[in-house]
């Protein structure tokens, strides 16, 4: 049965819901409100985990979530903290890092083998022969790390959202809560945060035996919950500090990003464990952790008690500990004069035998080796070295350490704060604090609850003066009286080193010592060394002890020692949590559920979705391209080209800058008409092209490639605005829809649907006119980028469905079907026209594309003329060809071509089977190997040599004669 | 053709989101209003011309009005206007054909996805989509931010005791714009079934 103490006010756990989970195959039975840990110790079970390293039995030890000695994982998750995790119904856990579960692990035998695997043993040891280090590397990676990751696990998706407040209160104990309190009353917007499910902090634990403080917390809470501007968030933690006030906090469910204007720490402190021998064992805890386990869940700790301390903290503990009907088997002082508060009479009233000046030297363990049933004392000689000739062996089934306390400093360092040792408190307290951020309670030195709740009004106070919502009296600072909470040296050497300074990576005393005498004598460089503070823990319970015993190691104090610095994340958060929801915006045309209907084949081009090929019954990918192609080449096809950059450009200015923009000439282009056109940027490389129609003497229309759209209207932007040009920019390309019709029969299937003439001598090739378009008011472009008679209508986004379905009914006759970008592109091939980013590179120019015939010198100036210009002078690298290749397979885009073992070239487009009955490409080629009819070898796909012959551009209908297409 | 003729002819990007419903009740309900007539006018002389036109002008850049038939006017620029009609049926034509050929200013095709977002639920859907702090943001003032990634004008309405928020974004979003809000409405929602269970 479980084992509980008698109910209690203010206990979390709620009798009346008992709740049945699983650890380790086995069944256990807790309450709706039990952390796995709390249950399990509850229950008997001393040994929740296994150490990452010499794989020891380890047991409850901070309860606070810090330490991992209880670390599992339920099959989908992994990593979980037990001293944090809720017990819920069907909850079926078991340990991490366990080779056959917790109680057999088998290998725990490496904890014989510790004395051959010092600290950086794997750097000195496995690093020769090299030729086996792949064969270590494997057998540590399968025995070393916490938690498997299953990839068959269900992505959960965790929502993220964004948070503001006035002022971020830190910590929802006795200072913290009178902070926000304090601050909310000025009129602030105050988030206070907590990663505890409970408010009360401190209160709830070591001030719990009070029934002043038990009040005074249901008080502070109370008036915390009555104040609509204050706002608690619980079981989340503050998990990075960023620049501008930016916090990352993070609950079970998501991460939120807060932006605050202000930041106050009451984040308390964290008890520091002793240094002895086996303080690792099951049943040796931080006080701290036995009065959670005592108030909270009431659970007792233990049956035998010895408590080892060096503050008043331990000597509370002790009459807890009786309260609770605990035996207290003796206080262990390391303090020779003892405790002068007057809580020791009490404690010897109670019964409890005190030994002031001693340690417990050594834990020892049962036959099992998984719990502790004795604790040897020694006495301490005027150094504090323990005298083993004093010993003395307590039974006991557990040793509670009580020997000081380290701030919990992780976020306030990420914010700034810097801290310094207080040589009266033997604690790190805030040096620098940056502007905008405040610290309250035990974090800044005080103990005392009315210290604390005085200190916490006052930076409440003093940061909503900072904030401009208050202008009284702020309290004095309250100054820390009595002696120290924290010994400076609680740390026993042990020949049996097992003495563990950091828990997560199982790091004894004399680690430390052989690092320091390799030369580690820097705190960084020790900790990287030795790898303290850099397991899940951060440090949290290792780096006060390390920092510690360093400055012992180097003769330093532990100012001038230094400590580490902390970096988010403060606490481990899951990916999940980071990942959060993903948000991939992707633009779609209005006609992609026609696309859908007729089966169309989607693909990614730039932020798009784009038909890449519509299925056809019994054919492959390559027979719907071709099938495409033959349609638009005989009759007429239909391709949605709604994704092309559609900019307006208007002013009085508008010819004149395109002219600037583009390599062309514009200003002596006639309304009606419509050209090509060449973007470069200021080295002469091409970066845009597209169509320029003038529809009016002082407004054009211009396309851009639907890739590259955003970033050329970008430029033109700033274009615009370094030339002071008299010009608007609109970017219509998400308000315009875009059809292309092709084919010789397009004309004919267009004219049922407008009013408009369409003959030659009405509608020339590049003549540009607006018309309606089954009753859209259209932008009707002729051109022909397929190499055959076409339109491109311009219209509207909303009428873009009623105009394809128009287009379709038109059509019936002649066949029409829509076809795809992969069909584009081999017409286009087939043509010779280039596709920029495809044909081109972050290197290519102009001369090199043959569109020398595009690049005007003649004019003033344009963006990329004075490169050029150079460009023109200097022998070409390369030139743009078309090839006829001997095979139709094994050619890819980029693939070499090859002179022997040079490269002359490659390929930048590939159709293996075009319309024309020939496989074809477009290459670049060195100019000296690019004659017509000179024969090249591509290294295909898997090396293999494919020849291919240079043949003049275009491939097809070179004289142009069908896009020209009369009636 | 005529204006009913061209509203059989237009269709909305943000269509489904009269049939697909998040939630049998909805924290937030999202109203698609794309199919309301949009233009803009930008360029020096534009203000001056819409007050001739009769348009109360918005002072300051963000800054909106009514139109005198209903609908609004929003500076979205010193010299840059957004203007939509009230209502599906009403149309700009009026002022569209006003405008002068021989103009400094430049009419602006706007065929922007609109949705109107109301609901309890609408600022916390605004809180995992946006960044911008909504509840603090002044009523009848745009805001130009990102709503899950896509660039988006938004607009704070009162609407009695409550806001509203008018949603504007480049129609080739709203299909992933409009699921991805649905989606989150949904979870939202089905927290507040769990919490009110």
């Amino acid at each position: 049965m479980p084992d509980r103490l008698p109910f209690r006010e203010g206990e979390w756990i709620d009798r009346t819901q008992p709740v049945a989970f699983r650890f380790e195959g086995k069944s256990y039975e807790g309450f709706f409100g039990d952390s796995l840990s709390s249950a399990l110790w509850s229950a008997g079970t001393r040994v929740l985990g296994r150490s990452f390293k010499y794989h020891r039995a380890r047991g409850v030890y901070s309860m606070t979530g810090y330490d991992v000695n209880c670390l599992v994982e339920d099959g989908h998750r992994t990593n979980l903290r037990g001293d944090t995790l809720s017990i819920v119904p069907d909850l079926d856990v078991r340990s991490v890092n366990t080779l056959g579960g917790v109680d057999r692990d088998r290998l725990k035998i490496i904890d014989r083998f510790g004395a051959f695997m010092p600290v950086g043993f794997y750097y000195k040891a496995f690093h020769t022969p090299r030729r086996l280090f792949s064969a270590y590397e494997n057998q540590m990676r399968k025995i070393a790390g916490l938690g498997k990751i299953n990839p068959d696990a269900t992505p959960v998706a965790t929502p993220k959202d964004y948070a503001f407040c006035d002022l971020l209160v830190v910590g929802g104990g006795p200072s913290g809560l009178a902070a926000a309190i304090a601050a909310a009353e000025t009129g602030l917007e105050v988030l206070l945060v907590d990663e505890q499910p409970h408010l009360g902090g401190s209160l709830l634990t070591q001030h719990a035996h009070s029934e002043e403080a038990s009040k005074k917390c249901s008080g502070l809470v109370a008036k915390a919950e009555s104040l609509a501007n204050l706002q608690v968030r619980l079981g989340t933690q503050v998990a990075g500090h960023y620049a501008d006030q930016w916090v990352a906090l993070v609950d079970q469910q998501r991460l939120t990003k807060l932006r605050t204007r202000s930041t106050l720490f009451a984040t308390g402190c964290v008890e520091q464990p002793a240094v002895f021998q086996n303080n690792d064992l099951p049943g040796v805890m931080l006080g701290s952790a036995a009065q959670r386990l005592i108030y909270l869940y009431r659970v007792p700790p233990c049956q035998q008690a010895v408590i080892l301390t060096a503050n008043q903290d331990g000597y509370r503990l002790a009459l807890d500990f009786v309260e609770a009907g605990i035996t207290v088997v003796a206080v262990v002082d390391l303090r020779h004069d003892g405790e002068q508060s007057g809580l020791d009479r009490e404690v010897a009233a109670a019964g409890v035998e005190i030994f002031r000046g001693h340690t417990v030297y050594e834990a020892l363990a049962g036959s099992q080796g998984t719990k502790v049933n004795a604790a040897i004392l020694c006495p301490l000689d005027g150094e504090g070295k323990p005298d083993r000739m004093g010993h003395l062996r307590l039974a006991c089934d557990g040793i509670m350490m009580s020997v000081g306390w380290a701030p919990n400093a992780g976020v306030a360092y990420q914010a700034g704060v810097r801290f310094t040792n207080d040589e009266s408190l033997n604690q790190l307290v805030p040096g620098h604090i940056p502007e905008g951020i405040f610290a309250a309670g035990r974090v800044a030195g005080l103990f005392e609850l009315q210290d604390q709740l005085t200190s916490g009004e006052r930076a409440g106070l003093q940061a909503a003066a900072y904030l401009g919502s208050y202008e009284g009296e702020i309290p004095t600072a309250p100054d820390h009286q009595g002696a120290a909470p924290s010994h400076p040296y609680p740390i026993f050497a042990h020949k049996g080193k097992k003495n563990f300074v950091d828990l997560d990576e199982d790091l004894h005393l004399v680690d430390f010592k052989n690092a320091h005498q390799e030369g580690y004598d820097n705190i960084e460089l020790l900790k990287r060394y030795s790898t303290v503070g850099m397991g899940p823990t951060q440090g949290k319970l290792s780096n006060t002890n390390a920092v510690r015993i360093l400055a012992h190691l180097n003769g330093a104090s532990i100012n001038e020692t230094g400590t580490t610095v902390s970096r988010p994340f403060h606490h481990p958060v899951s990916l999940a949590n980071l990942a959060g929801r993903r948000f991939h915006p992707h633009r779609q045309t209005p006609l992609e559920a026609i696309h859908r209907a007729n089966h169309a084949e989607m693909m990614h081009a730039g932020a798009w979705f784009r038909p890449e090929y519509y299925h056809s019954e019994n054919s492959s990918r390559e027979d719907c391209i071709l099938q495409e192609a033959r349609q638009v080449r005989h009759s007429v096809g239909v391709i949605d080209v709604s994704t092309l950059g559609k900019l307006q450009i208007t002013g009085p200015d508008a010819a004149r800058f395109l002219e600037q923009i583009y390599t062309g000439r514009f200003t002596d282009q006639p309304v009606g008409r419509l050209r090509y056109a060449v973007g470069c940027d200021e080295l002469g490389v091409i970066i845009e092209d597209g169509v320029v129609a003038r529809v009016a003497e002082d407004h054009f229309y211009v396309t851009a490639t639907s890739s590259g759209a955003a970033a050329f209207y970008r430029d033109l932007q700033r274009w615009a605005m370094l030339w002071h040009l008299d010009v608007q920019l609109v970017n219509a390309t998400g308000h315009l829809a875009a059809v292309n019709v092709a084919g010789p029969q397009s004309r004919m299937v267009l004219e049922k649907l407008t009013d408009f003439p369409l003959s030659q001598e009405d509608f020339r090739y590049l003549d540009v006119h607006r018309a309606k378009v089954a009753g859209v008011e259209a932008l009707l472009m002729r051109i022909g980028f397929v190499g055959e008679l076409g339109f491109e209508i311009h219209m509207p986004v909303s009428s873009a469905v009623h105009v394809w379905n128009a287009l379709m009914k038109a059509g019936a006759a002649q066949g029409i079907r829509p076809f795809g970008v992969e069909a584009q592109r081999l017409l286009r091939l087939e043509k010779g026209h280039l596709i920029v980013g495809q044909d081109t590179d972050a290197l290519t120019h102009p001369y090199e594309v043959g569109l020398d015939w595009a690049v005007k010198q003649e004019k003033p100036f344009f963006v990329g003329s004075r490169s050029l210009k150079i460009l023109r002078k200097q022998p070409m690298e390369r030139t743009l060809v078309g090839l006829m290749l001997s095979k139709p397979e094994g050619v890819e885009e980029c693939h070499l071509i090859l002179a022997g073992d040079s490269m002359i070239g490659r390929i930048t487009s590939v159709a293996h089977r075009t319309t024309l009955g020939q496989p074809l490409a477009l290459a670049f080629l060195e100019p000296d190997r690019a004659a017509v009819g000179t024969e090249v070898t591509i290294c295909g796909s898997g090396g293999k040599r494919i020849s291919a012959r240079v043949v003049p551009l275009p491939f097809y209908d070179p004289d142009g004669l069908r896009q020209k297409l009369k009636d | 053709m005529n204006h009913s003729d061209s509203e059989s002819i237009r269709q909305s990007p943000l269509q489904f989101l009269a049939t697909e419903s998040a939630s049998n009740r909805p924290v937030a309900e999202l109203t698609d209003l794309s199919l309301f007539e949009k233009w803009g006018v930008k360029g020096p002389g534009a203000a001056s011309w819409l007050a001739e036109k009769g348009l109360e002008v918005p002072p300051t850049v963000y800054a909106s009005r009514p139109l005198p038939q209903g609908g609004l006017v929003v500076r979205v620029g010193t010299e840059e206007f957004f203007i939509e009609a009230a209502q599906r049926d009403i149309s700009l034509a009026w002022l569209r054909d006003a405008m002068p050929d021989a103009a400094n200013f430049t009419p602006v095709i706007r065929e922007d996805a609109a949705m109107l977002i109301t609901g309890s639920g609408s600022l916390d859907l605004f809180a995992q989509t946006c960044s911008h702090r909504l509840e603090q943001s002044p009523k009848d003032q745009m805001i130009f931010t990102r709503v899950a990634g896509v660039s988006c004008g938004i607009l704070p309405q009162s609407a009695g005791d409550s806001m509203q928020y008018r949603l504007w974004f480049d129609p080739s979003y709203a299909t992933y714009l409009g699921e991805t809000l649905l989606q989150i409405v949904s979870e939202l929602s089905d927290d507040a079934v769990d919490a009110s269970v």
